[in-house]
């Protein structure tokens, strides 16, 4: 053995390993760019990705009908019945009058809201294994009009925004990390704060609002939407539904548990907004 | 004494020895080519499925690095692999492919000079590596950045997956025994 230490193989394995730090260290520098060898490596095994995702999404919503099928029969029992109270709240008119006009206003932001840009439909082609806040690849980059930062996001509410970027793909850090902060407010009480994604919510597909006034009127099932401060998200769009409402353990402020409207793991396409009003507007976090 | 070839003197001779000369290439660049499918399909695994999933790339270079007897290439294969998943993972380039070279050099020159190639040292040996690699990866990329994470991730994300790649040695290695020892000039 101490032969291959005084060998040419050993130092031929030594700039071997220097060249990979070196390439970590230029990738570190590069920040939301990605590297050539990882572009040229997706660019090279998109056509396959994009099938075997397709694939495995298929395989796993039919594994996930069957694993899961009571839950989903308890989760239909649970719907109707909301529906049932739902009907009865129609019937008193006047007090649901006020409640729809303010669904209304947040269901039809889209339409509100022409300057939005969207980009065309783009599908997951890789989800990071191992990883508990749900980052993914779409099929669309910078040729497509993507840019870093931009959110990402679904008719149902927001996912994302997109933290790396490469020609023809690009990576999409979800509301459930704790690497993205979005300036939320919510719809009744307008009580501000910030969503963050923690380790422990992540696991059950949940994020948190921090920063909360401790004053706050906010209550279980408000709904929770951007607040266009930071300019990186557009005003008004939805996030999602609280939870749980606490005081922090330092006792300074309040948090909110928010349920995304999006079921962000069981995502096959999402759209980016390239471009909307009010974009780099603000304090940028 | 001058050996006499008058009878034979225009027929040229092959040597013996090239026939299994060419056959060893052709098993060499056919076992080339089914480790390279491996690879590809372990980077198209990485992609595709669920979040936990089990890490192909650790077995598939520890196990190569087990029946090859040259370091080189097993830092080639494990610094490959490493990348790969590298880039699948969105790690920092040249994070696992260190890590995998690393383990793959100390792997060779361990069955090199003192161990066998068994199934059981290929357990150790990939659990080691695959167990290394989820705890650097959980230490540099949750525990040392996010001061509330506790060991959710470890216990949800890390260590299903550490468990499931063990698993898949039962699978990997008799495929790869099976490519190097059988695809070989006789």
């Amino acid at each position: 053995m101490k032969e291959f230490f005084r060998s040419i193989k050993f130092k031929v394995i030594l700039c071997i390993i220097f060249l990979l730090v070196g390439m970590g260290v230029y990738t570190l520098t590069n920040e939301g760019r990605a590297f050539l060898v990882s572009q040229g490596v997706y660019t090279l095994f998109e056509p396959i990705l994009s099938v075997t995702s397709s694939i495995s999404d298929s395989i796993s919503a039919n594994v996930d009908a069957i694993l899961n099928s009571k839950e989903y029969y308890n989760e239909n029992q649970e719907l109707k019945q909301e529906i049932y109270d739902l009907n009865e709240q129609l019937a008193n008119y006047e007090s649901d009058k006020k409640e729809l006009e303010e669904l209304r206003k947040f269901v039809g932001i889209k339409e509100d809201n022409p300057s939005y840009i969207l980009s065309a439909s783009c599908n997951i082609i890789s989800k990071t294994s191992s990883d508990p806040y749900c980052t993914f690849t779409i099929d669309k980059g910078t040729e497509d009009g993507i840019s870093l930062y931009d959110p990402v996001v679904t008719g149902s509410g927001l996912v994302g925004m997109i933290s790396e970027v490469a020609d023809s793909y690009s990576v999409v850090t979800t509301i459930l990390s704790p690497d993205i902060s979005v300036g939320a407010m919510s719809v009744k009480s307008t009580d501000m704060g910030i969503i963050q994604g923690t380790a422990t919510e992540s696991i059950n597909q949940l994020t948190k609002m921090m920063y909360v006034d401790k004053e706050n009127t906010i209550s279980v099932g408000d709904t929770i939407v951007c607040s266009g401060n930071s300019g990186i998200f557009p005003e008004g769009y939805l996030i999602g539904t609280v939870k749980e409402v606490g005081i922090e353990e330092t006792g300074l402020s309040a948090y909110a548990i928010v349920e995304p409207f999006v079921s962000i793991d069981k995502l096959t396409s999402v759209r980016v907004i390239t471009d909307f009003e009010g974009q780099g507007i603000g304090n940028n976090s | 004494m001058r050996l006499k070839f008058k009878k034979y003197k225009n027929i040229k001779f092959k040597p013996i020895y090239s026939a299994k000369v060419e056959k060893g290439r052709y098993f060499t660049v056919l076992q080339s080519i089914l480790i390279f499918i491996l690879v590809v399909i372990s980077f198209v695994v990485s992609c595709s499925g669920f979040y936990i999933k089990p890490i192909l790339f650790i077995p598939i270079a520890i196990t190569l690095a087990i029946f090859f007897e040259d370091e080189l290439k097993s830092a080639l294969v494990g610094g490959v692999c490493g990348l790969l998943l590298d880039i699948s993972s969105h790690r920092l380039f040249g994070f696992n492919g260190v890590l995998l070279l690393i383990s793959c050099v100390v792997t060779t020159l361990l069955f090199k000079n003192y161990l066998k190639p068994m199934f059981f040292n290929a357990i150790v040996f990939v659990g080691l590596t695959t167990f290394i690699q989820g705890f650097l990866d959980y230490f540099f990329y949750y525990k040392l950045w996010y001061s509330n994470v506790s060991d959710v991730i470890y216990f949800n994300y890390t260590l299903p997956s550490n468990i499931m790649t063990l698993v898949c040695v039962l699978f990997v290695y008799p495929l790869i025994k099976k490519i190097r020892t059988s695809l070989v000039a006789k």
